[in-house]
């Protein structure tokens, strides 16, 4: 594959979180998993070790993948050999996403969750993020 | 199948982005596959894009 070349002049990222990855420069195979619960409680009362993944479904359900029916054969002409961007600026990368800049061959993301809402009679969650 | 791809030059201003999430790319470069999965199980009123439930119908978000 002939990559071209990724040129940034600026980056701004303010925050990086759950198996995301900020990457300069080339790579082969990005593969980044996260699995999380987020419990939002009325009164806010938590325990560690409260509960197991294996106890959900969305972590215990393969996820199916589509196959690839018809073979294409792509030939690509790069034209000009440079990517180039003047600024990026990025409030937030969660969720095991990636921002690259640079090439690579593969990127296999997956992300799992579970959002639990404990909360008591009549109160509007909105109201207490 | 046969396909062809020129890429002729490419050069961006500035980009801005609230947020990647839930196994998203932004990738400022070339690849060849990208596979990206995501399992989210939501109550229905923490869900943005969901109707308004009976309880938030009509209130300022």
């Amino acid at each position: 594959m002939n990559a071209r070349i990724s040129v940034v002049k600026n980056i701004k990222v303010l925050s990086v979180s759950e198996s995301s990855i900020v990457h300069v420069g080339d790579a082969i195979n990005v593969k980044p998993r996260s699995k999380s619960i987020e419990v939002e409680r009325g009164l806010p009362s938590f325990i560690e070790n409260e509960v197991n993944f294996s106890d959900y479904p969305p972590f215990n359900k393969p996820i199916p993948q589509p196959i690839v029916q018809e073979d294409v054969q792509m030939v690509v002409k790069n034209e000009s050999p440079w990517i180039k961007v003047n600024q990026v600026n990025i409030l937030g990368i969660a969720d095991s996403s990636v921002f690259q800049v640079g090439s690579n061959k593969l990127i296999d993301t997956e992300s799992r969750k579970k959002q639990i809402h404990q909360l008591l009679h009549n109160q509007d969650p909105k109201a207490n993020p | 199948m046969k396909m062809i791809v020129t890429n002729k030059e490419i050069s961006v201003g500035n980009i801005y982005i609230q947020g990647v999430s839930e196994s998203s790319i932004f990738l400022v470069g070339d690849t060849k596959v990208i596979t990206c999965s995501s399992v989210s199980d939501t109550p229905p009123e923490s869900e943005p894009t969901a109707p308004p439930s009976r309880k938030t119908r009509g209130r300022k978000l």
